[in-house]
Formats: C-alpha cells, sequence, structure tokens
C-alpha cells in the first residue's frame, strides 16, 4: 500500500482511534497492565508515553533517511533505533527532573521503563515500513502516544471502579484486565469504518 | 565483507558516541545548577551554595541547622520552612505533612526541595542558635532492661544554649550491617545550666538503627556528632499560672526531668504534679533522683504508677494505668498548665483525659514527633 | 514480565541497616517481584486479598491501642500494643510512613500467636509484600489467613 498520499492529519486521528496502539496492535501492553491499576499514575505515565513517542518518531526518522539508508546499514536499524530511545528517555528524565519536578517525582520508576515499551519501536518501526514522510511520522508518533494515553486512562479508570468487586479468585488481577482489553479492543473496532489506514 | 562488518562497527560506534555525548552534554547543561544564592530572612544572611543537593543538606554545610527527625526521608515533616521563591511545584512527598494554611504561606519541607536556583526562604532566628558539637561520651548507664542513659561531654571552651525540654540530634557512625550516618532527636534530660554537658535517655527501639547503635556499639571514650538544640517543647508558665501537670512513661522521662529540674534550680515558683508510668517494675527507674528532686523542691510531687503489678512486687505507690491515675489526682484544668512526653498514642490519650478535666489545647504541650 | 528497573533501588533499601536494622529481605535470595508474586499466588489459592487482610490486621492494633501497652480483648483475639516515637518511611518510597508500632496477638481459643508492626500492615495493604523469608517481621500469607480466619468468619455472618 502507498502512504505518502494520504492526508498526516488522517494518519493522526487513526492512530488515535483505528489503528490504536493497545486496541489494534496489541503493543506496549506490559507497561499498560502493570501500571493501569491507579488512574492518576496511569495518566502520568501516558503523558510520558506520549511525549516519547512524538519525539522519537521525529528524530528516527531523521535518523533514518540521512544516516541508515546513506551508510546502508539498513540490517541495523533495530539496533540504532533502541539506543536513540534510550539515550530520549534519558534526556527527558534531566529534562523532566529540572523543569517538572513534581511529575519527575510522580513518574518515578515509570520514565525508565518507557525505554522498554515496545508501543515505541513499534511506531517507529511502523513509520518506517509505512515509508512515511517527515509530517506524517511525527503525527503518527504523536497520535499513536495520544492513544495509547487514552486507552491506559481509560483501562484505569474500570480498573479503580472495579478494585473493591467481589471476583472469583481465578478471575482477580491480570485476567480480568485482560478481558476489558478484549471488549474494550473490541468496542474500538467500531471506529475503523470511518478511516483505515493500516 | 569485511569492509562491510568494518562500516557497521564503525557506524554503530559513531552513532553512540554521538548519543552518549548528547546525553553528557545534556546532564552538563540540565543537570548543573551552578553557585545558587540563598536568600535568608530578607537579606538578613545571603548564602552562596552549589547547586544540586537538597536545600536542608546545603543548609546544614553551611553550619544552619534545621530541625529533622527521620534524616531527609520525608516521614518527620520538621524540616518545614517557608520558601517564598524558587521552590518549584509542590511535590507529591511533601503534600502529606503541609497543611492548607502552611501551603498557602509557602511552606516546604527543605530535605526535598532540590537546589536548582535562587531561594528565598525564612528561618526562625532561634535556629541560627543552632550548633555542632563533637562529644565524648562520658558515661553509658542502664536505667531499665532498655533504656540507657547518655552523658555526652563538649569539647573544652564550647556551650550549649538551650532552654529545658528541647532536644538535640544525634549522629551515629556506620556500625555492623548499617553502612551510613543516620541520625535520630533525642530530649536532654539534663539542666540546661550545665553548658558542658548533657544526658539522654535513649530506649531501644526493635530493628532500630540508631537507638541499635547506642545499645550495642557504643563504648565510653567513644566521640559522637551531635546538633542542637531544637524544639519548642519548653516552660511557658503563661499567665496565672500555678501549677504545672507534668505525665510521662518510659524515655519520655527525660525533657520532664530536664524541665524540673531546671524550675528547682531557679526557685520558680510551680506547683508541680509528675505522674510517671511504667508496666513492670523492671521498667520503673529514676526513682531515687525524684526522691532527691522532691527533698530540694517542697513544691514537687513526684507520682509513679505501675500498671502491671505482680504479686510480691516491692512496690509500695500507685497501681494502674498513669493516666487514670492522674485523672484521679487532677480535678480540673484551672490555672494549670500540662507538659507530656510518650509514646504517641500515650499522649493521644492523655490529651483527651486533659480536654475532659478542662485543659485547653492551648496549655497543652508535648513533643509532636 | 519486564524486570522493573527500579527492583534494584528497592531491594537496597531493603538491605540490612538502610530502614531498619535487619531490614526486610532476611535471607530469601528471591526478587522482591518474585516475593510478591508468589505469596500473591497463596492468597489467590485461598481465596483471598492482601488488602483485606490487612483490614483485619489494622483494625486488631486499633483495638490494642486503647490499652495503652496493656492487654486487651476484642473478637476472641488478646491483643497488645508497644509503641516507640518517631516514624519509619515505607522501603518503596511511596510517600506513606507508619508509626513505629508493634502489635502482639493471640487467638484465645486456638491458642495461635502472631507479631505484626504497623509498617507491616502498610506492606501487606498496599504492596501485596509480605517481606523475605528469615526476616523478622516476614508472615506467611497461609498463617496469616489461618490466624484471621475467626475474625473472617465472624464478620461473614455479620454481613
Amino acid at each position: 500500500m502507498d502512504y505518502s498520499p494520504i492526508n498526516p492529519w488522517v494518519i493522526f486521528f487513526a492512530s488515535i482511534l483505528t489503528s490504536n496502539m493497545i486496541f489494534a496492535n496489541f503493543l506496549g501492553m506490559c507497561s499498560f497492565i502493570s501500571v493501569s491499576g491507579e488512574y492518576k499514575t496511569a495518566s502520568g505515565l501516558g503523558k510520558a508515553v506520549t511525549m516519547v513517542l512524538a519525539i522519537t518518531s521525529g528524530v528516527n526518522w531523521l535518523i533514518y533517511h540521512y544516516i541508515i539508508l546513506p551508510l546502508d546499514i539498513v540490517y541495523l536499524r533495530n539496533i540504532v533505533f533502541i539506543m536513540v530511545i534510550a539515550a530520549l528517555v534519558q534526556i527527558l528524565e534531566l529534562f523532566l527532573d529540572r523543569y517538572a519536578p513534581d511529575l519527575h517525582a510522580k513518574l518515578g520508576i515509570f520514565l525508565p521503563l518507557i525505554t522498554v515499551n515496545c508501543a515505541i519501536l513499534g511506531a517507529t518501526l511502523f513509520m518506517v515500513i509505512r515509508n512515511y514522510s517527515f509530517l506524517q511520522a511525527i503525527l503518527f508518533g504523536l497520535g499513536s502516544g495520544l492513544g495509547w494515553w487514552l486507552a491506559i486512562v481509560m483501562l484505569a479508570a474500570i480498573r479503580e471502579k472495579i478494585a473493591k468487586a467481589k471476583m472469583p479468585p481465578g478471575l482477580q488481577g491480570p485476567a480480568i484486565t485482560f478481558i476489558i482489553t478484549g471488549i474494550m479492543a473490541m468496542a474500538f473496532i467500531g471506529f475503523s469504518g470511518i478511516f483505515q489506514v493500516q | 565483507m569485511m569492509l562491510k562488518i568494518l562500516q557497521a562497527t564503525i557506524s554503530i560506534a559513531l552513532i553512540s558516541t554521538v548519543l552518549a555525548g548528547i546525553i553528557s552534554l545534556a546532564e552538563k547543561l540540565l543537570n548543573n545548577y551552578g553557585r545558587c544564592k540563598i536568600e535568608i530572612n530578607d537579606g538578613a544572611r545571603v548564602l552562596e551554595v552549589e547547586g544540586g543537593s537538597s536545600l536542608l543538606a546545603a543548609l546544614s554545610n553551611q553550619k544552619i541547622f534545621i530541625p529533622s527527625a527521620c534524616g531527609g526521608k520525608a516521614t518527620c515533616g520538621l524540616c518545614k520552612l517557608r520558601i517564598t521563591e524558587g521552590a518549584g511545584p509542590l511535590l507529591p512527598t511533601e503534600e502529606p505533612y503541609l497543611s492548607a494554611q502552611e501551603r498557602a504561606q509557602d511552606y516546604r519541607l527543605s530535605c526535598q526541595i532540590k537546589v536548582k536556583n535562587d531561594l528565598r526562604i525564612y528561618v526562625a532566628e532561634e535556629l541560627f542558635n543552632i550548633k555542632e558539637y563533637i562529644a565524648k561520651v562520658e558515661l553509658i548507664r542502664d536505667l531499665t532492661h532498655d533504656i540507657k542513659l547518655l552523658r555526652l561531654r563538649l569539647p573544652e571552651g564550647e556551650s550549649i544554649k538551650f532552654k529545658a525540654g528541647q532536644f538535640v540530634q544525634f549522629y551515629t557512625k556506620p556500625y555492623g550491617k548499617v553502612k551510613e550516618e543516620v541520625f535520630r532527636a533525642y530530649s536532654i534530660a539534663s539542666k540546661p545550666s550545665d553548658q558542658n554537658q548533657i544526658e539522654l535517655m535513649i530506649r531501644k527501639v526493635p530493628d532500630g538503627i540508631a537507638t541499635g547503635y547506642v545499645h550495642t556499639a557504643l563504648k565510653e571514650g567513644d566521640t559522637v556528632r551531635l546538633s542542637g538544640p531544637y524544639g519548642d517543647f519548653y516552660r511557658r508558665g503563661g499567665e496565672g499560672v500555678k501549677e504545672l501537670i507534668m505525665l510521662a512513661g518510659g524515655s519520655g522521662m527525660a525533657p520532664i526531668a530536664s524541665l524540673i529540674r531546671d524550675i528547682t534550680e531557679q526557685q520558680l515558683d510551680y506547683k508541680i504534679r509528675y505522674f510517671f508510668g511504667a508496666s513492670t517494675l523492671r521498667d520503673m527507674f529514676y526513682l531515687e533522683e525524684m526522691a532527691a528532686l522532691e527533698k530540694e523542691n517542697p513544691n514537687f510531687e513526684f507520682i509513679p504508677a505501675l500498671s502491671r503489678y505482680q504479686e510480691g512486687d516491692d512496690w509500695d505507690g500507685r497501681i494502674g494505668n498513669v493516666i487514670e491515675v492522674m485523672k484521679q489526682e487532677v480535678s480540673d484544668g484551672e490555672a494549670k498548665e500540662a507538659y507530656l512526653c510518650g509514646s504517641p498514642g500515650m499522649l493521644n490519650a492523655t490529651v483527651k483525659a486533659l480536654h475532659e478535666l478542662g485543659f485547653k489545647d492551648q496549655a497543652i504541650f508535648y513533643d509532636k514527633f | 514480565m519486564k524486570k522493573n528497573p527500579a527492583d534494584k533501588k528497592f531491594s537496597d533499601n531493603m538491605g540490612a541497616g538502610q530502614y531498619t536494622l535487619e531490614g526486610f529481605l532476611g535471607t530469601d535470595q528471591r526478587q522482591i517481584a518474585e516475593i510478591i508474586n508468589e505469596d500473591q499466588a497463596k492468597l489467590d489459592q485461598l481465596g483471598v486479598r492482601a488488602e483485606d487482610l490487612a483490614i483485619l490486621l489494622r483494625r486488631l492494633s486499633r483495638a490494642g491501642m486503647t490499652g495503652l501497652g496493656e492487654a486487651v480483648e476484642y473478637r476472641g483475639y488478646e491483643i497488645s500494643v508497644d509503641e516507640w516515637r518517631g516514624w519509619l518511611g515505607c522501603p518503596f518510597k511511596d510517600a506513606k510512613r507508619a508509626a513505629k508500632r508493634l502489635s502482639s496477638c493471640r487467638h484465645l481459643a486456638s491458642g495461635r500467636e502472631l507479631k505484626w508492626s504497623d509498617l507491616s500492615i502498610h506492606l501487606i495493604a498496599d504492596h501485596g509484600f509480605f517481606q523475605g523469608r528469615g526476616a523478622a517481621h516476614r508472615i506467611e500469607p497461609e498463617e496469616l489467613y489461618n490466624f484471621l480466619l475467626p475474625l473472617i468468619e465472624a464478620e461473614a455472618k455479620e454481613d
């Protein structure tokens, strides 16, 4: 499929709703499940992921097109992307510590965790495979981040609601979370009639 | 083939070098706060410190000691001070310790604030009186099976000026499994006129780091670091107050003993009744010292109570919970002030009992840590 | 689950001489996450939640505190609480603190005994952490459940 004629804003909204990182691609599930217990922290992580996704998509696009392709080292791209993501998260952590210490304290351990969030690498790889333009790549990254944020915040809200509910032991914890995620994913399929870019 | 491997290695190495360079550059730019100015009390003192450490630590490096009982772990809330400029947003670790009113007045926990830029802060004048001492352990005496008395002698020529009832911070040294220095707050038991030495009473806390140090590692002749005095637990003697009710349990004896010694020495005209609670005979101590004070000061009455009296105990004092004993003895809160020291549960129960007797909150004093 | 990078920091905090003299891990060689997961599995088998057990512990401690060091009887349990001045921070660094308080409790009918600290209650309630094997305040989930069973049953009847 040729993605170049698609309006970048369509990609932006599609990546929030129809190609949601969680519900359509099932990427970034680990932290999605483990950090969705509490609404506030989930939202904080969502923000951080959004930030990292938007920035890494842009930076990785530049690196891919101006370093990796000219040097003909495409087979090394995954390593390079991961290194870039790790470095960016490091810098983001330093940046937050200085300019938003309250958010830094709230996110705590989740910041470094973002490095290993597969949604981030996933977005970079999608953007490379689909041959997005620079603007498309950035909006795709931002949209994917917002979609991920939306998903984790919704799940966290639901989990807070059912936290005190009586449940058979076999269903408690991750089990019921997976079931909820599945139902939410089915609901999100309802958006797929609007536009499809996958 | 060889060329390709070489090219790959070199490009990866180059990219990672560049990234590492960017990170260290970012760290230099973002983590370097340079010299920061701290303006204290509207310019009464201006400090210049290296940025990056906590305000509490930065101040203590400059020999300004803010009280702290937990050692910067954000669990005691004692190191509050007003920071009107440069503190940044409130951190989640501070929230539990600051009331809405304190937040409105820019109070912050100085152990949680990192010095990142110029600050404007307010420090109570009496805190400038706080000094640091390297003291020699002159005496360690067992008061009970789990309370030790420590007498610390200050270096020749140095003196500590404190009000009876205040506390010092006591710094431990690494010992056994404990790799770092910690500090805790202990009330002074000796009288303020002894300016060259202080006495502390330290009760062993199970699994406790600082009290474990005192009870197992510390020897007579060792030197220890301490700073002080701190605290707003001291004699007020408000207008029309004729009698002081004191109540303590365990190592809560320390500040009360200091208060009574001070009043006795200054021959102040207060009637004093001191209720001291212990559960068994082996927890009871300082009876002789108190009897001596009673002889010296005819206005002072010591009323110890044993809550877990057993048949055959050599005991002719009161039996029962010390708060109950106090309730029987004290009829009302008229012209009285109450000074308390003990465990949190005991304090709560005593304050409740005193309220029932008609004591106002302004007439009840205790340390809140 | 991916390894939590903060695990190291927490297990350092849990070590001897950091927050308490003996630490929270005892002789246990497992990761904190492993300890929590294995205890959670045990609780799942029993069909109870750590928070609910912690609520009962807290209730017993509260009841015991009214005795100011003396034993108090509460719904078939005899409980006494010792207190020290000061506070202990949580080694998980969650901005919570616990009073230095030790509860000793005996179930009168069975003679079972159990001791716990206020910090243990917090660790169980908010982190599902029962501490490492060999730690002074390690409580086996099963033992705790059996100890509290009479209270759980009594409350179920009232519901």
